[in-house]
């Protein structure tokens, strides 16, 4: 998986270009769908209670990874969603917190597969398990993808600046 | 929404995400053998076609040690020599092969190398880290959190 610089930066992009056409979409909802793009992420939560200490204390096999897949974008997306207040803000923070951890799915999976085969086979879960063919453009240390990635939110950042300055001085 | 019900949602949502965690846990994604799979029964997978994560403890020419879930100790040869010079211990790989000798070595048709070591692992530890922060700053600089009612709300003019 790809860094947190490079979701959160790709995120930004993605959201601002997308609140260029969808008016209620401003900065502070760019900011919902940029905390989106790391809530698969979450599975990291093993590095603090580990899946082999989860199992122990559950008494059934437990993964985090769970969380790092289509099911757990929905359940993340959920619980952050109910945490504000006016229900067009839920249906609001529900959508981006789920476009944003669906965006950061789809940022990993042209990673770079031994088998040449994305892991689509977790993402997707709990829908079947198909594989695809990955281009298999990066590895999560290759230090070129934060810099394209720094580049494009760049560029999209210089637009959008424009763009208010034209609004804002017609 | 009030307080109370939030917090039973919240509940119930975070019950429905364990259940997923374990429902992925118990699920069957992959069509290789798990280390588990390959330590219950060793000699039965001899010459079994598989693709592992592993995490390696010794680079030594072509030869490579790794460890691979349950299965402590698993020497994975054909690694390309200018790949084994750079992996450190702790690098985090992938091979894709099969195995033989009771499933003691396994045999690289395909490596990728994920984190070389260290430097690549503090790289990636650092920009995740650094990006976090980014996020919960750009966050909180348009929302502010209402403690009494456990709700996000959108800072004034902003």
């Amino acid at each position: 998986m790809a860094e947190w610089l490079s979701h959160v930066l790709l995120a930004y992009a993605l959201f601002t270009v997308v609140g260029w056409y969808v008016e209620w979409l401003d900065r502070k909802w760019v900011a919902v769908g940029v905390v989106g793009s790391i809530l698969p992420d979450l599975s990291r939560l093993q590095l603090v209670a580990s899946n082999e200490f989860m199992t122990a204390i559950l008494g059934v096999p437990f993964n985090w990874s769970g969380l790092h897949t289509l099911g757990g974008a929905v359940v993340l997306s959920a619980i952050g969603a109910v945490l504000f207040a006016t229900r067009q803000q839920q249906y609001r923070a529900f959508l981006l917190l789920f476009a944003g951890a669906l965006w950061h799915l789809i940022v990993d999976l042209p990673q770079m597969y031994a088998d040449g085969l994305m892991v689509t086979n977790q993402y997707l879960f709990p829908l079947p398990p198909w594989r695809f063919s990955t281009p298999g453009w990066y590895v999560s240390a290759d230090r070129w993808v934060v810099v394209v990635s720094f580049a494009i939110a760049l560029g999209v950042f210089v637009v959008d600046y424009y763009r208010r300055q034209q609004v804002a001085d017609p | 929404m009030n307080t109370t019900r939030r917090v039973a949602v919240v509940g119930f949502l975070v019950v429905v995400g364990v259940g997923l965690c374990v429902a992925y846990a118990g699920a069957d994604l992959w069509a290789y053998p798990s280390s588990d799979d390959v330590a219950t029964d060793p000699a039965g997978h001899d010459g079994q076609q598989l693709f592992a994560f592993v995490e390696v403890q010794s680079a030594d020419g072509e030869q490579v040690v790794v460890r691979w879930g349950s299965l402590q100790e698993l020497t994975v040869e054909g690694v390309p020599s200018e790949t084994s010079e750079q992996l450190q211990s702790g690098a985090q790989i992938q091979v894709y092969g099969h195995l033989r000798d009771d499933s003691t070595v396994l045999v690289a048709d395909e490596v990728v190398v994920d984190i070389h070591g260290t430097a690549d692992q503090r790289y990636v530890y650092g920009t995740s880290i650094f990006g976090g922060v980014i996020a919960a700053g750009v966050f909180l600089w348009y929302w502010q959190i209402n403690w009494r009612k456990l709700q996000f709300e959108p800072r004034g003019g902003r």
